[in-house]
């Protein structure tokens, strides 16, 4: 009797210790983000800074964020970017993925050829590409920033692809085409349907990686003609001045997108990010 | 006639062709290849080349001048104090995220959690962001009057400005953001854990630090492998996070290596000394990343044997 009771109690103590720990791990991500929310919503928050519950709230940070810096230009660049080079690296990725898991042209090489891509740091690729474009007269454009993103979206959307259509059986496409489908039909009927999570957890992530990039935009743009939200948001500390209200604003606009992502696609993210 | 003979002769050797499954393996790898041989591999080629001439600031290639321009970016204390900043700062962020994603993960797996896929989902965010959003959420908090962190911990800490703190910044700031992705490995792969082990293990009388060391720790063996290689190589690449930090201050203080890289292009506007940078960053992670690949070779092909 005496013994389930001090086991009882040693396992409320243990319950209660992983809720709390796990209660503090989830203030400590999430603090940071309801900061800048807070921030973005107080009157003036560099002389009274926010509190947990704030006393006075204001759009008016929002306002000018819109307004007076006109964030809009920068989120259509970031979408014009994202958008067109996630479609040709997916794209191109999807081809080869299957390739590679069906046929491997060149044993292993091309795959390897690949992944070995993600070992260039972004800045050593920015510097020859800057030079380069700066002969095509394309610096400070989308095309330049769009072409440049395929270095990062051809091989994450490749690898990540690679992966998912290994598990796709071989057998059911045989047993289809043995049945008279043209490989064409053979396509669009088994192996499109099979490959469509792998396609849309390499898209999602690709679009974020993209959406994020900072490092071959600053090297690239110069002027809010083509300048991403990264670079808008930078702006902040490197050449606007630090104001707080603004900058939590801005922050919240540019992280809203990827935080609701990341619950309407959570299969899909996750799978992805586990194979990245 | 003979034209009508020589297309259908010609269109007859294209669907042979094609019904070879070679040739449409490689056209479908084709434009992959292609496209990365234009955008990454030339570029880089060119950049091994820029990096033996002398540039103008117009960016003008100008001499030849042989290793001088590697000699001085080697004898340059700011690119061998930023590649000291580097290596320390991807270990000790590596290892403490590492430690606590797994330790999280564990925490989330413990049989007294329900839901278990919230928590992990919560637990994204952070690694979802932007480096910038995450630098300047950072920056905000850690401001010295009005930051959270001070005013919580009743501090009086020049975070941005003082050493070590702006490193210790940094590295909280790198922690925050990709712990998570941690978490999320490991998670999934403790999800994959067939409980017949445990039960097994229960029957064999088994402790809780044993089963962890006998089941839980083999099993997740290949992906610790595989995230802290992607870790590693990735947090080589620091740079916009301290861009928005501390702009490598105070001096040079927390200076990464792709931060000076770009510096001596961007800012001294000397692209033959960038390129040096670039191929001797490049070099060095690949190094670390081949000496790690090479360390856990064997688990990734065996991950079962153990």
């Amino acid at each position: 009797m005496n013994l389930t009771d001090s086991n009882d109690y040693a396992q409320t103590l243990v319950r209660g210790s992983v809720v709390v720990l796990l209660g503090l791990w989830l203030a400590w991500i999430w603090l940071p983000i309801l900061w800048d929310l807070f921030t973005g919503v107080s009157v003036n928050p560099q002389t009274d800074p926010p509190t947990l519950i704030p006393r006075e709230v204001t759009l008016e940070h929002y306002v000018n964020v819109v307004q007076e810096e006109d964030i809009l230009t920068y989120i259509r660049n970031s979408t014009i970017v994202t958008t067109v080079s996630t479609a040709v690296s997916v794209a191109v990725g999807a081809l080869a993925a299957y390739s590679l898991t069906r046929w491997d042209p060149g044993n292993g090489q091309v795959s390897f050829f690949a992944l070995s891509m993600r070992f260039l740091p972004p800045i050593a690729v920015a510097i020859p590409i800057y030079t380069m474009f700066v002969g095509f007269g394309w610096i400070n454009s989308w095309r330049a920033l769009i072409v440049a993103y395929l270095t990062i979206g051809i091989p994450i959307s490749t690898w990540i692809m690679l992966i998912f259509f290994q598990k796709i059986p071989v057998e059911l496409e045989e047993a289809s085409r043995v049945d008279g489908w043209s490989r064409i039909q053979t396509w669009r009927r088994v192996v499109l349907p099979l490959a469509a999570p792998g396609i849309s957890s390499a898209a999602i992530l690709t679009a974020i990686l993209m959406w994020n990039e900072y490092v071959l935009a600053l090297v690239l743009t110069t002027t809010s003609d083509a300048q991403t939200v990264p670079i808008y948001l930078a702006g902040f500390v490197t050449t606007r001045g630090v104001l707080w209200g603004r900058m939590g604003a801005a922050t919240i606009i540019a992280l809203t997108p990827i935080v609701v992502l990341a619950f309407v696609a959570q299969e899909r993210l996750v799978a992805g990010f586990t194979l990245e | 006639m003979s034209t009508a003979d020589t297309t259908s002769g010609w269109r007859e050797a294209v669907r042979r062709r094609l019904a070879d499954e070679r040739t449409i393996a490689w056209l479908f790898v084709l434009p992959a290849i292609a496209l990365l041989a234009t955008v990454a591999i030339y570029p880089f080629l060119q950049m091994i080349y820029d990096s033996v001439f002398s540039f103008s600031q117009a960016g003008q290639r100008e001499a030849f001048v042989g290793v001088e321009n590697f000699a001085r970016v080697l004898s340059d204390s700011r690119f061998t104090g930023a590649i000291s900043f580097t290596v320390i700062f991807v270990f000790i962020v590596v290892t403490v995220e590492f430690l606590l994603g797994l330790g999280i993960s564990l925490l989330i797996y413990s049989p007294y959690v329900e839901r278990r896929q919230l928590f992990v989902v919560l637990s994204l965010p952070p690694m979802m962001l932007s480096p910038v959003i995450a630098g300047l959420t950072w920056r905000m908090l850690f401001n010295v009057e009005y930051g959270l962190v001070n005013h919580v911990f009743a501090l009086n800490i020049d975070w941005i400005a003082g050493r070590p703190w702006a490193a210790v910044a940094i590295i909280v700031t790198d922690v925050w953001m990709w712990t998570p992705l941690f978490v999320l490995v490991f998670a999934s792969t403790l999800q994959a854990i067939p409980k017949v082990y445990y039960e097994a293990a229960e029957v064999d009388g088994m402790g809780r630090w044993q089963r962890f060391k006998w089941i839980t720790f083999p099993q997740m063996r290949t992906a610790i492998v595989i995230v802290l290689l992607l870790r590693v190589v990735r947090a080589f690449k620091v740079f916009p996070k301290i861009q928005v930090l501390t702009l490598g201050g105070p001096g040079s203080y927390t200076e990464s290596i792709a931060m000076i890289t770009y510096n001596y292009g961007f800012k001294f506007f000397d692209l033959g000394r960038a390129s040096a940078a670039g191929v001797i960053y490049w070099f060095v992670m690949f190094v670390a990343a081949f000496l790690i690949f090479r360390a856990v070779a064997e688990d990734l092909i065996t991950p079962e044997d153990s």
